[in-house]
C-alpha cells in the first residue's frame, strides 16, 4: 500500500522525510549537541523551508522554555554551553523537521482522501456501475424467465417471482395456474442462454432501463429432439428497494409485419 | 508546558536544588520521548491512510465499469449506434440494379473479417440475382452498445429484413447481429459481424 502510495510525489516526499528525523534524533540524544549541529542544519535546511512560512513562528518559541531545563539532565558540560545559541538549534531544528514531516504527511493524507472522495462520488463512474449492475441483472432475469425444469417447477417459478416486479410480475402471477397446467401436460423443459445483451437507455435517477437481448432458447420434451431457436427480446428494468434491478416488462421485438420468425 | 514552575529552578542553584531538578527531569524527558515514539506512529498511520485512499480511488477509477463508456458517453454512444445502423441499412439493402452501388459502399464501411464475409455473401447474391430478381431492404430497428472503449465498440443490433421478389412476394425476417466496429476518421467502420 505505502509502496503504491509512494508513486505520488507528495507521499514519496513524506516518506523520504520520515526516514530522516531518526538520525538527528539519535545523535542529539547520546552525543554532544555540538557535533551534529552543522549536519542537522544542512539536512534540515531545505526540508524546513517548504512549510516554513506558516509554522516557523509558531514552533520556534515553544522549545525555548524547554531548552534551559533540558540540558541539565545530560552533563555539566551542557549547562556550560546553555548560554550559547548553538545548543538550542538542534532541538528546535528537530522539532521543525518533525513538524514539517507531520505537515507533509497530513497534506498527503488530505490530498489522497480528496482524490478518493472524488472517485467515490464521481457521477459518471456511479452511472457506469449502475449500467453494469442493471445489465447483469437483466441478463440473469431474462435467462431465469426462459428457463423451466419439469422436475423443479416450483423452484423455477419462485425464481420468476424474485426476478420480476411491476406489471410483468402481476401478469406472470395471474397466468400462473393455466400456464402450469399447460407445462405439466406438455412435459417440456426449457433452458435459455443469453447470446448478447445491451442497455439502450438508462435513467439512473428514476431507476429505469431499457434492455435488448438476443437469446437462445432450447425446448426439450420427452421422446422428442430438442429444438433451439433464437429470440430477440426487449424489456424494461426497474430498480427496487435495496438497489436491485428487476424486470418489469419483457417481450419479443416484433418485425414490421408482426411476425417474429427469423 | 508553561504550567511547570520553572522559575523556581533559577534561584536555588545550590545543592538543595539537585533533588528538585531530578524530580522535574523525569516528566520533562518523558515528553520528547513520547513525542519521538508517537511521531512515527502518527506518520505511519497517515501514510497508511493515504495509501489506502489512493488505492481505493484508483480501483474506483479503473474498474471495468468506468472503462466502458457505453451510455456514459452519450454523444459517443449515439455516434456509434447511428453510424452502424446506417451502415447495416446500406450494405444489406440492394436490388437487381443497385448491386454495384451497394458493394461500392460496403468497401468503404466494412473492413477485416466483416469485409471478407460480406464479399462471400455478395458473390452468392450476384449468382442468384439474375434468377430471383431479389430486392432486399434492411432496417435497423434497435441498436445497443455493449462496450465502448475509445476507438472500438461492440453492439447488439436487431434488424428487420424485407425481401421482395419480381413476382411481388414479400417476406420480413428478424435478424440479430453482434457487431464489432472501429472508429476511423470520425466514422465507425464495421470490423466483424456475428449472426445471433
Amino acid at each position: 500500500m505505502t509502496l503504491r502510495g509512494a508513486r505520488n510525489p507528495l507521499v514519496a516526499a513524506a516518506l523520504a522525510l520520515a526516514s530522516r528525523p531518526s538520525q538527528p534524533a539519535g545523535a542529539s540524544g547520546a552525543s554532544t549537541a555540538v557535533l551534529p549541529e552543522p549536519e542537522a542544519a544542512d539536512g534540515d535546511g531545505p526540508a524546513a523551508q517548504e512549510p516554513a512560512p506558516a509554522p516557523e513562528p509558531a514552533p520556534a518559541p515553544e522549545p525555548e522554555p524547554d531548552d534551559p531545563s533540558d540540558p541539565p539532565g545530560d552533563t555539566p558540560q551542557d549547562t556550560a554551553e546553555e548560554d550559547a545559541p548553538a545548543a538550542r538549534r538542534p532541538r528546535s531544528r528537530l522539532l521543525l523537521t518533525a513538524l514539517a514531516v507531520l505537515l507533509l504527511a497530513l497534506g498527503a493524507a488530505v490530498w489522497a482522501s480528496v482524490g478518493w472522495y472524488r472517485a467515490a462520488h464521481d457521477t459518471t463512474a456511479a452511472y457506469s456501475r449502475d449500467r453494469d449492475a442493471a445489465l447483469a441483472a437483466g441478463e440473469q432475469a431474462v435467462q431465469n424467465l426462459n428457463t423451466l425444469d419439469q422436475q423443479h417447477l416450483a423452484a423455477g417459478l419462485a425464481l420468476w417471482d424474485s426476478s420480476t416486479t411491476g406489471s410483468l410480475h402481476t401478469q406472470l402471477a395471474q397466468g400462473r395456474a393455466p400456464f402450469l397446467k399447460q407445462v405439466k401436460q406438455a412435459k417440456t423443459s426449457t433452458t435459455a442462454k443469453v447470446l448478447s445483451a445491451a442497455l439502450t437507455e438508462l435513467d439512473d435517477r428514476a431507476g429505469r432501463a431499457q434492455l435488448m437481448v438476443a437469446l437462445k432458447v432450447t425446448v426439450t420434451a420427452p421422446g422428442q429432439q430438442a429444438t433451439a431457436k433464437t429470440e430477440r427480446l426487449t424489456g424494461q428494468l426497474t430498480r427496487v428497494h435495496g438497489g436491485r434491478w428487476l424486470l418489469s416488462d419483457l417481450g419479443q421485438a416484433p418485425t414490421d409485419d408482426g411476425s417474429t420468425q427469423q | 508546558m508553561s504550567a511547570h514552575p520553572s522559575p523556581d529552578l533559577r534561584p536555588s542553584t545550590t545543592g538543595s536544588a539537585r533533588p528538585l531538578t531530578t524530580g522535574k527531569r523525569a516528566p520533562k524527558a518523558r515528553r520528547p520521548r513520547l513525542a519521538k515514539r508517537l511521531l512515527p506512529v502518527v506518520l505511519a498511520g497517515l501514510l497508511a491512510f493515504s495509501g489506502w485512499a489512493l488505492v481505493a480511488a484508483r480501483d474506483l477509477d479503473s474498474s471495468a465499469a468506468a472503462g466502458n463508456r457505453a451510455l456514459t458517453d452519450k454523444a459517443g454512444t449515439a455516434a456509434a449506434t447511428g453510424d452502424i445502423s446506417n451502415t447495416l441499412n446500406t450494405v444489406f439493402s440492394y436490388g437487381p440494379k443497385s448491386l454495384d452501388a451497394t458493394q461500392q459502399a460496403a468497401r468503404q464501411l466494412l473492413t477485416g473479417t466483416a469485409a471478407r464475409q460480406y464479399q462471400q455473401l455478395f458473390a452468392q447474391v450476384r449468382s442468384r440475382d439474375s434468377a430471383q430478381q431479389l430486392t432486399l431492404s434492411t432496417q435497423t430497428v434497435r441498436a445497443g452498445v455493449v462496450t465502448l472503449h475509445g476507438g472500438t465498440a461492440r453492439l447488439l443490433v436487431f434488424l428487420d429484413q424485407t425481401s421482395s421478389r419480381a413476382d411481388g412476394k414479400k417476406a420480413t425476417a428478424a435478424a440479430q447481429l453482434s457487431v464489432d466496429a472501429r472508429l476511423s476518421h470520425g466514422q465507425w467502420i464495421i470490423t466483424a459481424l456475428t449472426a445471433r
